[in-house]
């Protein structure tokens, strides 16, 4: 499996770190750490999404002992850092990488009733517009403006 | 350079919506058509839809926007002056291949807007004239829809009923027949039926993906296969740096370079723009000579002023209860155009349109979607619960009124793989659209509790939504004001047209793909009629 560039992986904990306190588990939800959501971000997304560098100037910018901190003190680090494109870039990998997982997936299936398939080729059945429902609206008179 | 290229009768710059249009109308009648398009046909095998990562690829390499897709058919749009960002696609269909599909009509107010109102210009034509080419354009792509809509004259049937509502925007019907609204199905380029050779829509959702059923009514599956079966000829991966002219100041014309940066030269006896209302402009601009120092066809200095973006405000209302909106075709249901003609009661002039439209999949949701407010950390997953599946929006597309510093201009920081200088977005909101924002947020809110929503969530002006691109290189009667005349043809340069959104006038308050087919069929009839007069053979 082709791997994100040294930046990233040197980071790795950090990287982990950054990622659950994006998404940390909830009574329902599984958390990034749960689903090693690092390697899959590191496998996958950035190679596909290019935001290495930008997830590396993050990750440094975090410090070191990133990983280490305790979770309200990690919170405060990231959302300092909210409104800038490294931050978006790193939302952005976290939930790609999470919206597909396949736990995630089941969950989605099982607690939202979103069909845990591709859209295609099956599509999705929806009821025919029905015609009465425009009974009331057809009574109106024309209001569009001569010209 | 290579010049061995055959005179072409006819040269298009640009295959979507207007381009393929005019190129099948020009080729149906015998004329020889070349199109040069910068970027590649597509394969709809290849569409994201039918794969597991397909809701990913959204925010990648099927992102609208070319600064962020980045492929290497784009080319880079210097959007560092402008609120709303660019979204378009290079590729034979242009921004068809990734477009909703949505397909309303101007109303006949919208081409007498001075006369009416007294702002901007009217347009050179009227609705009645243009009204025989929506038809036309009608039958030719397939469009959903039904008669009988109050805001608008009656019109041809439309080829196939409309589409599903679906369960959210069902909801809001009861609303707005309470409250007294307007509403009515909308008007869309996706099949119900089979039609012409292509399937029924199967409301897989994701339009702005690309088709890969050829449901919707991309230019590529639509008007070029018609337009080659009549021999006209595409020649992709033609990123075109210049139109030539000739010692009249005559279009002569083009300058293009393959993927190694080669130039070719293609001689052609009319050339038309049809590279959307930011391409066109470029290329306008890009094109200066001794004849035409301030770019082609400026003497009036509006090639790339008047740009008109259709700014959006939004509203979601949340529902308690889920109401599947992660299903069906993506585009709008339903539109409102209660407040879409000028009222003098209310505080600014001309209108807006109201279009319901579906919620979002998993990721776009938890990235903000439609205005929600999704955070991350501790309280994610609640909040994603509470909004997936739960939202219905109200899109307020606002009519924005055309001024000379909205511009598009070559940029002095941006240019694409082969250094030709980018265009650049100069757009400032004005208050007339400020004000038509809070009305519309105000309304749309108001339908949406009435329809149960315990929540409404707003946003005065979403950023990522500059597909319509329009106004650049507008049709005028008055040369010193406008840059080609009503059908299209360059005041100063009578064997050159523009076939796109630059031509519009104004921006009228909804969708204009629809009207830039119409207009690219007009411009093509009236190269056929004058034919003559341009030196265009005959190969029928």
């Amino acid at each position: 499996m082709p791997e994100t560039g040294p930046g990233v992986q040197l980071h790795r904990a950090a990287l982990a770190a950054l990622l659950e306190t994006l998404l940390p588990g909830s009574e329902h939800w599984p958390g990034a750490s749960e689903l090693d959501l690092a390697a899959t971000v590191t496998e996958r997304v950035l190679m596909a999404s290019g935001h290495d560098e930008a997830i590396e100037r993050l990750l440094e910018r975090l410090g070191a002992g990133f990983e280490e901190a305790a979770p309200e003190k990690r919170e405060a680090a990231v959302r300092a850092e909210e409104g800038t494109d490294e931050f978006a870039a790193a939302l952005l990998v976290a939930y790609d990488a999470y919206y597909v997982n396949p736990r995630v997936l089941e969950l989605l299936e099982e607690r939202c009733g979103y069909v845990q398939r591709p859209p295609q080729p099956e599509g999705f059945h929806l009821d025919p517009f029905d015609e009465s429902r425009l009974e009331t609206v057809r009574k109106r008179k024309p209001f569009w403006r001569q010209a | 350079m290579s010049t061995a290229e055959p005179i072409a009768d006819v040269l298009v710059i640009g295959s979507g919506a207007g381009g393929g249009a005019l190129s099948w109308r020009l080729a149906q009648a015998g004329i020889g058509v070349v199109c040069l398009e910068r970027g590649d046909w597509s394969d709809p095998s290849t569409y994201p839809a039918a794969t597991p990562d397909w809701e990913s690829r959204r925010v990648r390499d099927f992102h609208p926007n070319p600064n962020i897709r980045r492929r290497e058919t784009d080319y880079p749009v210097d959007d560092s002056s402008s609120p709303i960002k660019p979204l378009m696609f290079c590729g034979v269909g242009g921004s068809t291949i990734l477009w909703t599909a949505h397909n309303p009509r101007f109303h006949p107010s919208d081409f007498r807007v001075k006369t009416l109102d007294g702002v901007a210009d009217d347009w050179p034509l009227s609705y009645d004239e243009l009204a025989p080419h929506y038809e036309l354009n009608d039958r030719m792509i397939g469009v959903a829809g039904i008669n009988g809509d109050p805001a608008m004259p009656a019109r041809d049937p439309r080829p196939v009923p409309p589409l599903p509502l679906g369960e959210g925007a069902d909801r809001l019907i009861d609303a707005f027949d309470r409250l007294g609204y307007h509403w009515w199905p909308a008007d869309s380029a996706v099949l119900t039926r089979a039609y012409d050779g292509r399937l029924a829509c199967n409301n897989c959702g994701p339009c702005e993906l690309g088709c890969t059923r050829g449901s919707k009514a991309s230019s590529d599956v639509t008007y070029w296969p018609k337009a080659l079966e009549h021999g006209a000829q595409v020649i992709t991966r033609a990123a075109v740096r210049e139109i030539t002219v000739d010692g009249r100041g005559r279009a002569d014309g083009a300058i293009w370079l393959d993927d190694d940066g080669t130039e070719h030269r293609q001689k052609a006896r009319v050339v038309v723009l049809a590279a959307n209302g930011v391409g066109t402009p470029r290329l306008m601009l890009l094109s200066t000579s001794s004849l035409y120092p301030e770019g082609l066809a400026n003497s009036s200095g509006q090639v790339g002023r008047n740009l008109m973006l259709h700014p959006i405000a939004l509203a979601t209302g949340v529902f308690e209860d889920n109401v599947g909106s992660f299903h069906g075709p993506d585009g709008l249901t339903m539109f409102s155009q209660e407040w879409y003609e000028t009222d003098p009661e209310r505080n600014f002039l001309r209108g807006y349109g109201i279009q319901v439209t579906r919620g979002q999949g998993p990721l776009v949701t938890a990235l903000g979607g439609f205005a929600l407010d999704v955070p991350w950390g501790r309280n994610h997953h609640a909040r994603f619960e509470q909004l997936f599946g739960h939202v219905v929006t109200c899109a307020v597309l606002i009519e924005d009124l055309p001024h000379p510093t909205n511009m598009v201009r070559l940029s002095e920081r941006d240019s694409d793989r082969f250094g030709v200088p980018s265009p650049q977005m100069v757009y400032e909101l004005d208050e007339n659209t400020m004000r038509m924002s809070k009305h519309g947020i105000e309304r749309s809110s108001e339908v949406l509790r009435e329809a149960g929503a315990s929540e409404v969530l707003t946003m005065d002006v979403l950023p990522m939504a500059g597909f319509h691109l329009m106004g650049t290189a507008r049709m005028g009667d008055d040369p010193s004001r406008s840059v080609v005349d009503g059908y299209g043809r360059a005041h100063d340069v009578p064997n050159l047209f523009v076939a796109d959104g630059s031509l519009f006038t104004t921006s009228a308050g909804v969708n204009p793909t629809p009207t830039i087919q119409a207009l690219a069929l007009r411009v093509a009839d009236h190269i056929v009629d004058t034919r003559d007069a341009m030196d265009v053979p005959s190969h029928a």
